[in-house]
């Protein structure tokens, strides 16, 4: 009976116009990269030589062993590539690089989309889409060093299985709310969105100066389970 | 309630009904892809268990991929790629579902940089960047072709030695810097 409510609200909204959204949606150029590999992200650090002034270094996202070169044939050549070393090898230092295996390690949360009105939806129609964000704060020792870290959402990326992605800076809110919405255009059974997000990093070490992370740490959220239906108008006798 | 009933039917009919105009359904036809050249043959140095092998199958991973994308024919790129590597079953189911839905891409070659090389047991991985015109391209037979992205991104490849060579088993983009 809620879901005959919630429809009825949905076609209300629908018939007599549907209201702005707070977030752009993005309509995926299919072949886009950053858009394809979008949850999967990676960088395997390496450490630079500490900064001046600091105990924090950067991360470099590119440490190799070998520089590859490739001609415009099918030969490659590799050469040795060197890096700097730290001046004191024995001296314990903790970087950017560290925190942000430690999160990794630690596992930042994975959020389940929330669909209304439930696991069946209409084409052509708003479907809603939210989630609830979880507070990530962890106190851990790393490397002898008390360390703070605060994850924060700060884009949520919606995938919702039909070749469609739109992202928004907020986790979107239940019905009557319509932050998050998308259409369906096609009937079909088995569609599993998603919703994964993107956090920025904060840490502190030794109770001191909060410092942001350079880069962001994704999460993908599991599957959900949604049947696109298509209804047929039905006249009643009033 | 039967008036509410009459109000949600009418409403229907208007937002969510199958006789509804639009939009129109795109017919999705039967034909799958029909490649009009034969993919890439693996150069011998790509078979080596060497850092030049790893850079050489990446490169020839990134010839056999615009082949797929401009022709739909997925069966090389999927025999390179590792089951679990998500961001290439991402591109195959891409490409296949695009051409069996009678769209295709155009002029959106990836081209590859030079190549950053580690090495660890028998995982290399690669770090390198590829660039790419914008193209066209359409989803379905039904749809008009419509301008691609240009592309310039850092991509991450991790390359796995298996018994019978290497296998793409990571694409990804590198994490924010």
């Amino acid at each position: 009976m809620r879901a005959f409510g919630f429809l009825v609200a949905v076609a209300l909204a629908v018939g007599l116009g549907a209201p702005a959204h707070a977030d752009a949606k993005v309509e995926p150029k299919p072949k886009d990269a950053r858009l394809v590999l979008e949850a999967g992200r990676h960088s395997p650090g390496k450490q630079s030589p500490p900064t001046q002034g600091g105990n924090i270094k950067t991360t470099d996202p590119k440490p190799a062993d070998a520089y590859c070169q490739l001609d415009a044939g099918n030969e490659v050549q590799c050469y040795p590539e060197t890096f700097e070393q730290p001046a004191d090898e024995d001296e314990a230092e903790l970087t950017e690089g560290d925190v942000v295996r430690a999160v990794r390690e630690l596992g930042l949360p994975s959020l389940t989309v929330q669909i209304q009105p439930g696991e069946e939806t209409l084409v052509n129609i708003e479907t809603i889409f939210y989630t609830n964000p979880q507070p990530f704060e962890r106190s851990i020792t790393l490397l002898g060093f008390d360390v703070d870290v605060v994850a924060s959402p700060v884009r949520y990326t919606w995938v919702h299985d039909d070749g469609t992605v739109s992202t928004s800076s907020k986790p979107g809110r239940p019905y009557p709310a319509m932050d998050v919405t998308h259409r369906y255009r096609k009937p079909a059974d088995d569609v599993n969105p998603r919703v994964d997000v993107t956090y920025r990093v904060r840490y502190r070490v030794d109770g001191g100066a909060w410092q942001t992370i350079g880069q962001t740490l994704q999460a993908s959220g599991p599957s959900a389970e949604l049947d696109v239906r298509e209804a047929a108008p039905v006249l009643t006798r009033p | 309630m039967r008036f509410g009933g009459t109000v949600l039917a009418a409403l229907l009919t208007l937002g969510a009904c199958s006789s509804d105009p639009e939009p129109r359904e795109p017919k999705r036809t039967a034909t799958s892809a029909a490649p009009t050249s034969a993919p890439p043959t693996m150069p011998a140095q790509a078979e080596e268990d060497t850092p030049e092998g790893a850079a050489a199958f990446v490169k020839h991973y990134i010839d056999v991929f615009n082949y797929a994308a401009s022709t739909g024919d997925v069966e090389e790129l999927s025999s390179l790629s590792s089951p679990n590597c998500k961001g290439c079953q991402r591109y195959i189911k891409l490409y296949r579902d695009t051409y069996a839905a009678g769209g295709y891409f155009r002029d959106s070659d990836w081209r590859l940089s030079d190549l950053q090389l580690r090495r660890a047991g028998d995982s290399s991985t690669l770090f390198g960047t590829v660039t790419s015109p914008p193209g066209t391209y359409r989803r379905t037979s039904a749809e008009t072709p419509e301008p691609g992205n240009a592309e310039d991104s850092d991509l991450t490849f991790i390359a796995n030695r298996t018994s019978t060579g290497w296998r793409l088993a990571t694409l990804e983009l590198q994490a924010d810097s």
